[in-house]
Parts: C-alpha cells; structure tokens; sequence
C-alpha cells in the first residue's frame, strides 16, 4: 500500500504535466499528397535542399507507408547524385520493409545498416545487411573498401573499387563513382605511386562538370611529388576562381609554400605571406586581441574536419535561402506550402547552427593560428635566405613581356592576364612560373 | 663467332633488362565506361555546309548545280538555312538557251517532326545566257553586244531532312520548289533588251524565267 501511494505521488506530476510547447501544422500543410507533389516540383525545379527538407519532414510528419516510401527514395535520389554532407540519420526512424523495388530496397537497408553500424548495434546492422547484395552491390563494395582502407589493407580496397568500376555504371551513380575514383587516387597517393594517382585525376575527375574543388588540391599535392612545380602552382591556381565555393582550406598556401622552399624562390615565397596576410591578416588580428569570434566571418568559411555539422547547417542555409531568392514558380497550394517549409526550415537550421557555431569557430580559429605560426618559421628561413649572398647577387628574372614564349620541338605557350572567370577548358592547362633558384 | 654470337646473346639481354616498362594504361582506358561521365563541349548550333543539287529541272531544261557554301542554325523547334550560295548550269536542246546561275537564297524552315522541317525559300538569282548575245537599247543609245545577263528574285518554298551523322556532322536532303522572275525584256533601269538570235527576238519562251525542281543533298558540320 505504502508502495503503490509512492508510486501514485511520483506519477503525479507527470500526470498533471503540460507540454511546455506546441508545434501547430497548418491545414494545408497536412494532406501528404500535397507534400508528393511538392517534392516532385522541387526535383523538376532542381532544388535539392528543399526537396531533402521537404522529404525529412515529410517523414516527421506522416505515418503511411507510400509517403515514407517516397520520401526515402528521395533521399537517396539526392545522395546517388551527390549531397555533399553525411544525411544517413534520415534513416534512423525509417520502419518500411521496400520488397519490388530492389535497388531502393539494396539501398534503404545498406544505409540502415551502416546507420545502426555508427550506433554501435551490431546485431541491427548484420541484420539489415542480409538483405543487402554484398556481391554486387555497389555501394556495399565501396563501404567494404573504405573499411579497408581506414585499416592500412590497400590491396583490398584497391581490389573492391576495381570492381566497381568494371561493373555497368550509369550516370545515377555518378556521385558514387567519383567517390570510388577519388579513393583510388588517394590509395596510389598513400603507396607513392603518384603518377597513377595523378593519371586518375587527370583523366577523369578534372574532366567532370562541375570538378570538386579538393580535386585540385589533391591534384597539386601529386605533381609537388613528382616535381613537377609548374603545374602544381597551375592546378592551385584554379581554386583562384572567382566562383564563390563553400569553404577555404589552408592547404593551398602550405604547398605553395613548400614548392617555394624547395625552388628557394624568396621572392615568391614573400608574395605568398603577404597573400596570406592580406586574406587572414585581420581575423588573425582580432583573435589575438581576445574579439568575439562570432563576427569574424572568415573563420566560417574555413574547412576543419571537425567541423562537419556547422558547415552543412551553414551550406544548407545559404543554399535554401538562393533556392528561395529564385521564387516558387508552383501552383497557389504548393507555393503556400513551399514559402512555408522554407520558412520554417530555415527557422529550424538557424537555431540549430547556435549550438554548434561557437565550437566551430574556435577549432577554426586555433586551425588559423598554427597555420601562422608554421608560415611564420618558414619566413625566418626566407629573411635568413634573402641576405644570402648567393641569392643577393643572383642574376634577376627576365620579366615577361610578350605574349607568346617560344618552347622546344616545336611548340610555344600563350600568355595574358587573366581576366574575370576561367575558360573551362583551359584549366587544365595552367602553368605557374617558376625558376629554380637554389645554387648548386 | 661463337664471340659474336655472345656479343649479341649479352646485348639482347642488356636491353631486355634496361628496357622502360611499358606505359601502363590510363584508367579511362582500363575503364572505357568512365569516359561517358566526363563533360563533353556540345557541339554548336551553328553549321557550314556544301553540297550538290543531282536533280533540278529549270522549265523544260536539266540543271547541275553545287552549293558552296551554307550557313545553317538547327535548334530544336527550327531549321534555319540561313545563306546558300550555289552555282548551276543548265543543259538544253538549243544552245542559246543554255545558262549560268548563281544564286543566293535564304530557307528558314520550321521543324514539325525531329526530322522533317518545312518552309519558305526566298533569295536572288544572277543568270547569264553565253551562247546568247544581246544588246540593250533605250532610244537612240544602246550598249555593245555581250552575252546575254539578267538578275531577278527567286521565291517559293519546300521541305528537308536532316540526319545526323555523328561527331557533329549532318546530311540535309531539300525538296524545293521556286519561281525565277529574271527580266528577259527590260533590264533594272529600263533598257530594252535586244537580241542578236531572231529566233529568240520574236519568241523568248526558251530563256523566260520559270519554275524550277530541286534536290540537293548538303552534307553539314
């Protein structure tokens, strides 16, 4: 008795509780067949933030199974064609058993599995994994090639994404495809093979439209190997464009800096700090004297793998808001519901960056600080260098003028200012000029 | 000789054991389906082309013509031949009637299969009887005795084909129909013309402008 009127006494508030908060749908948002078509417009109109939006909360809100079912094939729709940021948590709910469609069912349960895989529930992940074609599926070959890869056994990987690649691939998969290729590259970068990691990029994945930005860096980083410091300053030239890209990765300067070091190029190795300094100089400024980091725009746009979750929040942000900017060319309904999952989408993710922005912004800003400081020893170098005698009475460039330079066998190079953008079919080509200055 | 035969043995090997590894093959041609993914520069939707007209029937006269030169716009809903240039002679019973064309024309066509583009034809014919001298008169003057020549527009319309060939090339088949309107009595400044060929001064109906029959295939790219 005295036990059941403790547990009556603990239950009480529980009882008499109020929800704090309460999240009211408008009408016309709760007819889910409004939703299927609404995400059918966003597909046509090639708006994929919106469409995931629209898919995640289509799966939040209703119950049915061919509104989860669609919302689901959406999601890996925009995933095949290249979502740049993990969204795997959209599966963590998903409770449908997909039976005719078998590619949807191949990839609905791999990203079950991998999900439950991450969580650590191992039985859950073996389980969804039985109804996955371990074979000759090609999203599991990838997976199980970058197990392998994550433990040192390149041999394996390196066997699984061959495989992939001679399976019949088709331009669905084209997001997957140069994933598989990337990872190649990056195998043969890790065992120094660097002409056939170069070859992998030359041939293929800078001859995608559009290129991934890392894709030249990586690029560069290869031809830095093979010495080949022309075209590697060529290749980091191209993340000069002036398409504005997500975000801005230190690593540029560091192989500027490293090809100067060994070309003994003081002069170019000035002009890279004072580029630095004129990019950075600022925020560095500011975060030495103790500012707030919140307004140091800059720090946002740095990439940091850790830093994960801020830059897809953020991504997601500026895109939905583009997307938005562009109008709802729909119907009344749709435009109703499209203004509305827009608005309160971008409500939602801007309270969701606060949690994560202050810890993002320092990682950014302490990435920031020791990348200084590494280019600022490398400038003691270039002051001691600078007075060297070998290099102070050392026969000046010829600057050059004209506009084409004659070359061996036969052939000759162009040369003019680069004006505004880049010609697409030229970036391949650029050349950075350098002279190598080192005696002996 | 056995020494030489040495010699040779121990080259041979030098050059097996010194030889450059053979090239290893670049991963788009280990993996010949990787190449559809990357990005090919469409081709424009401007075209060049020549071609020559097998068939034309001028009146009552054959006609061989070549087209040098063509200018064309395809896109999707339209054909537009924008110049063509073309040469032509004909063949006839009498020799005075015999002639030279050049003419000039535009073809703007609309397409109302992927294949088939219908439309009118418009340009200038610049014609030329050698065989035929005349003179032109206008009262008490008139110019020397030169072949005869002529210049008018032509009109009409007609249908083409379009094939593509591939790697940006493409075959057009015209069926065209046209009305010549050259002047064979009074030239653009009201000079008459007079003939020194009797038969052709009391019957012009052998050089009298008509209607003319074509085919011509044009190859583009």
């Amino acid at each position: 008795m005295k036990t059941l009127f403790s547990i009556l006494v603990l239950l009480a508030p529980i009882a008499n509780a109020t929800p704090m908060w309460r999240g009211t749908i408008p009408g016309f948002a709760q007819d889910p067949n409004r939703w299927a078509l609404l995400l059918q417009k966003l597909e046509e109109k090639q708006m994929p933030h919106g469409a995931l939006a629209a898919a995640s909360r289509m799966l939040t809100l209703f119950t049915d199974l061919p509104t989860k079912e669609l919302a689901y094939q959406t999601v890996i729709k925009l995933i095949d064609l290249g979502y740049p940021f993990p969204i795997r948590s959209v599966f963590a709910a998903g409770d449908i058993e997909p039976q005719s469609d078998k590619e949807f069912a191949d990839s609905y349960y791999f990203y079950k599995a991998t999900l439950a895989k991450e969580k650590g529930m191992e039985r859950w992940a073996e389980h969804y994994f039985s109804f996955v074609d371990k074979e000759n599926f090609p999203k599991y070959l990838f997976y199980s090639a970058l197990d392998a890869y994550s433990k040192k056994d390149f041999s394996a990987s390196e066997k699984l994404l061959k495989k992939i690649l001679s399976l019949q691939l088709e331009r669905s998969q084209l997001g997957l495809i140069k994933k598989v290729a990337r990872t190649l590259a990056r195998i043969y970068y890790e065992l120094e093979q660097h002409e056939k990691s170069l070859d992998i990029y030359e041939s293929f994945l800078l001859k995608l439209n559009p290129v991934t930005p890392s894709d030249w860096l990586e690029t560069a980083w290869n031809r830095y190997h093979l010495r080949r410091f022309d075209r590697a300053l060529g290749a980091l030239y191209n993340l000069e464009s002036v398409v504005p890209s997500d975000s801005v990765s230190l690593e540029k300067y560091l192989v500027r800096a490293l090809i100067h070091q060994e070309l003994c190029a003081t002069n170019d190795m000035e002009a890279l700090l004072g580029t630095f300094e004129k990019d950075f100089g600022k925020t560095l400024s500011a975060i030495k004297s103790g500012e707030s980091l919140s307004h140091l725009e800059s720090l946002t746009t740095l990439a940091h793998p850790a830093n994960v979750d801020f830059h897809h929040i953020r991504t997601s942000v500026l895109a939905l808001q583009e997307e938005q900017r562009g109008g709802f060319e729909f119907s009344p309904e749709l435009r109703n519901l499209a203004e509305y999952l827009y608005r309160t989408e971008l409500a939602a993710l801007n309270n969701r960056i606060g949690f994560y922005r202050e810890t993002a912004l320092a990682r950014a800003a302490d990435q920031l600080i020791h990348f200084s400081e590494s280019l600022r020893f490398l400038k003691f170098d270039v002051a001691r260098e600078k007075y060297n005698p070998e290099v102070v009475f050392q026969r000046k460039d010829r600057v050059l003028s004209s506009l084409v330079r004659e070359l061996p066998d036969e052939r000759f190079q162009i040369r003019w200012l680069q004006q505004g953008d880049f010609w697409r079919d030229e970036r391949p080509d650029y050349i950075g000029v350098v002279n190598n200055k080192c005696s002996g | 000789m056995f020494r030489v035969r040495l010699n040779l043995i121990l080259l041979l090997l030098a050059n097996n054991l010194f030889a450059a590894p053979p090239p290893s093959s670049s991963i788009v041609e280990e993996y010949p389906d990787l190449k559809k993914f990357t990005f090919q520069e469409p081709h424009s939707d401007f075209y060049l082309g020549f071609g020559i007209s097998p068939i034309t029937i001028m009146r009552n006269k054959v006609c061989f013509s070549a087209n040098v030169f063509q200018l064309a716009w395809l896109i999707p809903r339209w054909d537009l031949e924008i110049i063509n240039v073309s040469f032509g002679f004909t063949v006839a019973k009498d020799n005075v009637a015999t002639s030279r064309h050049f003419t000039i024309r535009t073809f703007p066509k609309v397409k109302i299969t992927e294949f088939i583009s219908i439309g009118p034809l418009f340009g200038l014919e610049f014609v030329s009887f050698p065989q035929l001298n005349a003179r032109t008169t206008n009262g008490l003057f008139q110019t020397p005795a030169e072949p005869f020549s002529s210049v008018g527009f032509v009109y009409g319309g007609g249908v083409s084909q379009v094939i593509a060939l591939g790697e940006g090339r493409l075959l057009r088949l015209n069926e065209a129909v046209y009305k010549q309107t050259y002047a064979t009595d009074k030239n653009q400044h009201d000079w008459t013309y007079v003939y020194n060929d009797n038969n052709i001064q009391s019957d012009r109906d052998p050089i009298k402008p008509g209607f003319v029959f074509m085919i011509e295939i044009s190859l583009l790219f």
